[in-house]
């Protein structure tokens, strides 16, 4: 092809003489998976071509966006909107079409990415932006057990860490903090600063006229009651959410521009005007507030009494969205330009922007009526609806108002990102990897980036496993089955026949061999934190697996009752060649030895020296896990929805107010973001989202 | 009206150009984004390094760089280098072709290349290079770089000074030097700059607390009162009942305890006290035990400048820094609490809001006025110093910024490389392997000092050959050789072995001996096959024990071109390091020497060779400090930057 020049063993030549022979093949005959292909997955993809690794996969199911090209480098404008797995692949092929790289422009949690993909890798490497993606494929490796490379960066702090099952710490066996929350009434009827007026304008209005049906809402507010808030003040957020169905229905199905525009502003009198009037109406409530909201009125602002006023305040029209969107960079655009959207706006133009969003917004959701819209902070159109309307109903409350700039960091949970940490930690990643592939775990380390003067990397040796980690204190068993031809009891029954031998060569396929689990455990059945069956619960038993919604890639957990054995989770392969009733367990030679539970320690309390405060330990409720019988109370399907109350976000906020938190190298993700102010108001952040 | 739907949301919604900087706007802001924007940066070598760093400032927006280099792409750069096309630029300027398809990757940034020698036209034409805002020099000559930073050390006020970052890189190892005579850093992004005065409230603050009561009963009121009121009111009742000292940490407990003691009792909502507790840290200790800006005092580093000659002794050439360090100076003279002006940020708290708005309006109008006063005291400084436009000389953003961060401003005056060499601060060298926690990386500065001795005296680099050496370093080693004149005892062997029939170097692969096919080519051994290790070197080693030592080292070095031997190598480097050793106070008897000799092993182990995780890494440390230098923002590295990725470390040193 066009490198003919270059012959494959000398394009290597210094990464095979530095790195020695050995390694150096392995890394030709190693097959590696890339899970990301944003601000790291890019670096890392070009280190490794260029150091040597001969068989890539690479996975992500986004799409290439403008804000991505001051960093993701093997993209160019003319790739917007296009895949970046496949992009990625495309250009980094280009560079040494020797390596084979495959690309998945797809979601990583699909189930064909089950224990069955993972373990045909020698190594992971996670290039992830969020949370819920670094559990799953850390769930995954140590199911598969796999080693996983775990990365993360957030401005310029970043970090890296290899996990290998039984000999460090997986992802999940430090707490990770959970997002903030809000009471509903603080967002529904109370809000005193910013960031309840674009929680409620993103996750309240934005929903309820465009988005998904919130089948919550209901028992959201019944919680509220039960956890004592006013049941008046619920009673009438009750009528505003039923009046809002009617002014969704009349906003999507539209029939002229002028109606359309007549809805839009009807939404306007309702939750500006006419909720508001009747917030005030409650006497009991504005007793002890000594400010009241006030409302706005339309017609007012539109069309005030006094036209000059009016006129002074309307906005210039700006040479081009149009232009905007399709990504050009005008030619003749300074970088003046580039302050459009930290100017105030006025009364007036926000309101206008309102109703030109929620028009926008009502026109593709009637465009596909079966598809709910769902916020997106790169998507202008709702970014302009929660902007304009946070920002009047901070009017209403005489609330700071915050910029377009500013209302897209906060609601979109926007995490700095630039392309020379996310350089640093890619290189370190292949560095790690490469004494994976060694096998020097000793000499591993978890490595941290931060913004210190005298080192700014700091290396520390892989910690042990904790032995009460939800994760990868478990067991994980693969098996074969076919979904619509075995019951929940049967494949109950299966873990509790005897283990086969190790000499006597099972087939494998449902024979004597069981998991030798104890017959007398009682034991009941999870997927996720999906209750299926327990000791008083016996509905499912008969039901077939695909029934029950135990598919091909599914994990059905069993978990003991007493909470002496750890979790059995079962990894389930669909094969259709399985017979009735047959459960294919691992040959005798690889079947997992169950483990025994970590016995139960007291909730950890730390005192903070500095000013003797108690700080909880952040929870592991928000794992999508089934609990194990020593914590937590068991909770049935839905119970475990509904609006978390504010001592949960509270406890991270005192934490952060923790001397030491921000300081912490093990615990680079609960650090906060160093804004230029109001840093302290800023902790609806907390939630690692890394590039 | 046909034309409205789309006004307000154009003119609110950003331009393209904002939407591709969002993500770091948020990390420097326009104003740092307009200072990269006009920057024009100078990168000397064409090279896989090189490469990345330029990576890593296109993609921000750099205004322009420019790559000086006259080599000539070969195909082991191929390898190493994702900024060249295969097949298509082999044999051309190597500047040229990265120049060329690193400007792919943002159209705003204006790419040039300059196909010279750096040595000639350093001697030629030393202007070129102080017409940048920013040199990096990567992987050149010692020699070189030491002239190239006489140069731009020379540069005197009102000429602007040209920073320069020197890099170098060695397998798993790298390091860089960064020269800067002076930078007054005003963002320096602190953590946070609040700034509470809660221990030396002013007026306004002390009547704002004042119309609160702790005793209410209204238990709503009471689970509102904000705790930047309860601690104010607390520390009074403190200072009241002790003789008007203000509790220390060490009576922690009881102060808590006089907290807790206004709680109401069953009132199940009171996190504002909880959060009181919370901040004692943070806004009452801290500021307390330092001259902690939130105490109303200046810190030590800040009264540093104000004793600064540049602070004392302004002049129409005098930076907007100093002009603002004096005015601040002035300004904490006339201030009766003698603080510096309030930055009038408020943190997030549980109160009502009017309550808050209230609060806020107290921080925000003292800040109001503070900028008020500091702006007028600043143009008088400026008109005193007959700076040209007197009190408007400086932008009122800028203004702002500095008032804003007053108390966290950062000066970093560095030292020049001629003076890092000619007096190294040795107690900092004698530090760096003292250090108990983290992983000494200082041994490899020594290891590439001596290597750059061994280069000056072997032409070549340890453990390469000296046709790998001389296209790495892309220069004409006899010229360099016999000009700087090696040491007395080897005399002019410096260039001794350089072959005349050899034809261009230029042409000349960039590969180690054991793969040179030019080597092939002369008919010459091989020595050892393709994709050999290092062991493999150091068998070749066997074949020379026959020599004798010394004697023979002129006719070794002949022989170096083709069978650079591994423990010969380390030998000879050692020798070198011996005097660099010396010349920065090392004890030769304790663990240091074990550190620094592994670490000449692995120099001549991977013999200047690019590995792509190192340049990754490094291309991303050094566009980040190189960054922070064009933004004057956050701090960057003092001056002495040691990457190892064995240990996985990276050290920062004041050398």
């Amino acid at each position: 092809m066009s490198n003919l020049e270059s012959p494959p063993g000398q394009r290597q030549s210094y990464a095979r003489e530095i790195l020695g022979e050995g390694l150096f093949s392995k890394l030709e005959s190693s097959k590696v998976l890339v899970v990301g292909a944003g601000g790291i997955g890019c670096e890392l993809l070009k280190n490794l071509v260029l150091t040597g690794f001969g068989y890539i996969e690479i996975i992500d199911l986004d799409t290439i966006d403008l804000s991505n090209l001051n960093r993701q480098f093997l993209f160019q404008k003319q790739h917007i909107k296009k895949s970046k797995a496949l992009v990625a692949k495309e250009t980094a092929s280009n560079f040494n079409p020797s390596v084979k790289i495959l690309a998945h422009h797809d979601n990583v949690k699909d189930p064909k990415f089950g224990v069955g993909f993972f373990q045909k890798f020698d190594l992971v490497m996670n290039a992830l932006d969020n949370l819920d993606a670094r559990r799953w494929v850390n769930r995954m490796c140590v199911a598969s057990n796999v080693p996983l490379v775990e990365s993360g960066t957030t401005g310029f702090l970043g970090q890296v860490q290899p996990i290998i099952k039984g000999l460090t710490q997986c992802y999940d066996c430090t707490p990770k903090p959970v997002p903030k929350t809000y009471p509903v009434c603080t967002i529904r009827s109370t809000p005193s600063t910013p960031i309840h007026c674009i929680v409620w304008a993103k996750t309240w209005l934005f929903n309820q006229l465009f988005g998904e049906d919130d089948e919550n809402e209901e028992q959201e507010l019944d919680k509220a009651v039960a956890d004592g808030e006013d049941a008046a003040e619920i009673d009438n957020l009750r009528k505003e959410a039923r009046q809002m169905r009617d002014l969704r229905t009349s906003l999507i199905s539209w029939s002229n521009e002028e109606e359309l525009r007549s809805s839009a502003e009807k939404v306007f009198r309702k939750v500006y005007k006419q909720d508001i009037e009747r917030l005030l109406s409650m006497d009991e409530m504005w007793k002890h507030r000594p400010v009241k909201p006030v409302p706005l009125d339309y017609d007012n602002i539109v069309a005030p009494p006094n036209p000059s006023e009016a006129d002074g305040q309307a906005a210039s029209v700006g040479p081009g969205a149009e232009e905007a969107e399709k990504g050009e960079v005008g030619a003749t655009q300074g970088s003046s330009s580039g302050l459009k959207d930290q100017r105030s706006l006025s009364l007036k133009e926000n309101v206008e922007l309102f109703i030109q969003s929620t028009v926008a917004l009502a026109k593709r959701a009637s465009a596909s009526p079966t598809e709910p819209l769902s916020f997106d902070k790169d998507d202008e159109d709702a970014l302009d609806f929660v902007a304009a309307s946070s920002n009047l109903r901070s009017k209403v409350y005489s609330i700071e108002e915050k910029t377009r700039f500013q209302v897209k960091e906060m609601a979109g949970n926007i995490i700095p990102a630039i392309a020379t940490t996310n350089a640093i930690i890619a290189g370190m990643l292949v560095i790690q990897s490469l004494q994976v592939l060694k096998g020097a775990w000793q000499e591993a380390r978890y490595v941290n980036l931060s913004r210190g003067t005298n080192r700014l990397l700091t290396s520390l040796k892989c910690e042990p496993p904790s032995r009460d980690c939800p994760v990868c204190q478990e067991t994980y068993v693969p098996v074969r089955l076919n979904v619509a031809k075995v019951t929940l009891a049967q494949v109950i029954e299966t873990l509790k026949k005897p283990r086969a031998n190790k000499g006597g060569e099972e087939d494998g396929s449902g024979g004597e061999g069981g998991l030798g689990m104890d017959p007398e455990l009682e034991v009941s059945t999870y997927e996720a934190s999906r209750l299926l069956s327990d000791p008083d619960f016996d509905d499912n038993l008969e039901k077939s697996l695909s029934q029950i919604g135990i598919v091909n890639g599914k994990v059905l957990s069993v978990v003991d009752e007493d909470g002496g054995k750890a979790n059995v989770n079962l990894l389930i392969e669909e094969d259709d060649a399985m017979g009735e009733g047959q459960v294919g367990l691992p040959e005798a030679g690889r079947l997992p030895d169950l483990l025994d539970k970590a016995p139960k320690v007291e909730e950890r309390k730390e005192e903070d020296e500095d000013d003797g405060f108690v700080v909880e330990e952040v929870d592991k409720k928000n794992l999508p896990l089934p609990p194990s019988a020593t914590r937590g109370k068991r909770k049935r399907v839905g119970e475990e929805k509904g609006v978390e109350v504010e001592l949960e976000g509270k406890k991270r906020e005192l934490e952060n107010g923790h001397e030491q938190a921000d300081e912490e190298p093990d615990q680079p993700s609960s650090k906060k973001l160093k804004g230029d102010e109001n840093v302290e108001s800023r902790q609806d952040q907390d939630v690692i989202v890394l590039d | 009206m046909t034309d409205t739907p789309n006004s307000v949301a154009s003119s609110s919604r950003p331009s393209a150009h904002s939407q591709r900087y969002d993500r770091q706007l948020r990390l420097w802001a326009s104003s740092g984004q307009a200072s990269l924007e006009k920057s024009n940066i100078l990168i000397i070598g064409a090279n896989s390094l090189s490469s990345q760093i330029i990576k890593n400032l296109v993609l921000p927006g750099v205004g322009s760089f420019t790559i000086l280099d006259d080599a000539n792409v070969d195909p082991a750069d191929m390898g190493v280098n994702f900024f060249l096309q295969p097949g298509q630029s082999q044999g051309r300027s190597a500047a040229q072709e990265m120049a060329s398809l690193l400007s792919q990757l943002n159209e705003n940034v204006e790419h040039n290349f300059k196909i010279e020698s750096p040595q000639a036209l350093l001697a030629s034409k030393p202007g070129y290079f102080r017409s940048f805002s920013l040199v990096i020099s990567v992987n050149q000559p010692p020699e070189f770089d030491l002239a190239l930073s006489d140069l731009l050390w020379s540069i005197e006020p009102p000429r602007p000074q040209v920073p320069l970052l020197k890099i170098r890189s060695s397998g798993m190892v790298a390091e860089m030097t960064i020269d800067i005579k002076e930078l007054g850093i005003v963002e320096t992004h602190p953590d946070s700059i609040i700034d509470l005065r809660l221990t030396n409230p002013f007026p306004e603050l002390v009547a704002f607390a004042e119309s609160f009561n702790l005793a209410t009963t209204d238990s709503l009121t009471h689970s509102h009162i904000p705790f930047v009121v309860i601690l104010l009111k607390k520390l009074e009742e403190w200072k009241a009942k002790n003789g008007g000292s203000p509790p220390s940490t060490k009576s922690r407990e009881e102060f808590v305890t006089l907290i807790n003691s206004s709680r109401q009792p069953g009132n199940l909502d009171e996190e504002n006290f909880d959060e009181a507790i919370a901040a004692l840290g943070k806004h009452v200790w801290r500021p307390l035990s330092s001259d902690h800006v939130g105490a109303g005092g200046v810190p030590s580093e800040i009264r540093e400048l104000f004793k600064d000659a540049r602070c004392e002794v302004l002049s129409s050439h005098s930076t907007n820094f100093w002009l603002m360090v004096r005015a601040l100076r002035d300004f904490v003279d006339n201030s009766p609490t003698k603080s510096l002006p309030l930055t009038g940020s408020l943190p997030d708290m549980k109160s009502l809001s009017a309550t808050y708005v209230g609060l806020q309006n107290v921080y925000r109008n003292k800040a109001t006025e503070d900028l008020e006063t500091f702006t007028r005291i600043l143009g008088q400084v400026c008109v005193n110093a007959g700076v040209r436009g007197g009190s408007g000389a400086i932008d009122e953003d800028e203004i702002q910024a500095f008032v804003k961060h007053a108390g966290y401003l950062k000066l970093i005056r560095g030292r020049s490389e001629r003076e890092r060499r000619e007096r190294p601060r040795t107690d900092a060298v004698t530090m760096a392997f003292l250090d108990p926690v983290n992983p000494c990386t200082f041994q490899h500065h020594i290891a590439f000092r001596a290597s750059d001795l061994f280069y000056l005296k072997h032409a070549r680099y340890p453990g390469s050959s000296r046709t790998f050496s001389r296209n790495l370093r892309n220069q004409d080693l006899d010229a360099q050789g016999r000009s700087r004149g090696s040491k007395p005892d080897h005399g002019a062997d410096g260039g001794g072995g350089e072959g005349e029939g050899e034809g261009d170097p230029r042409k000349a692969k960039r590969s180690k001996s054991n793969e040179s096919d030019e080597m092939v080519a002369n008919g010459e051994a091989a020595g050892v096959g393709a994709g050999s290790d290092v062991e493999m070197a150091v068998e070749t080693c066997v074949n020379h024990e026959g020599h004798g030592e010394e004697e023979e080292e002129e006719e070794e070095e002949e022989k170096e071109e083709e069978e650079p031997c591994f423990e010969e190598d380390v030998r000879l480097l050692a020798k070198e390091a011996e005097s660099v050793i010396k010349s920065l106070g090392i004890s030769t008897d304790g663990e240091e020497m074990e550190k620094i000799h592994d670490s000449l092993k692995e120099m001549v182990r991977s013999g200047h060779c690019s590995l792509p995780p190192t340049t990754a890494l490094m291309g991303g440390v050094v566009a980040q400090e190189a960054i922070k230098i064009l933004t004057r923002q956050y701090v960057p590295a003092d001056d002495l930057v040691i990457y190892d990725g064995i240990q996985q470390a990276l050290g920062v040193f004041k050398l």
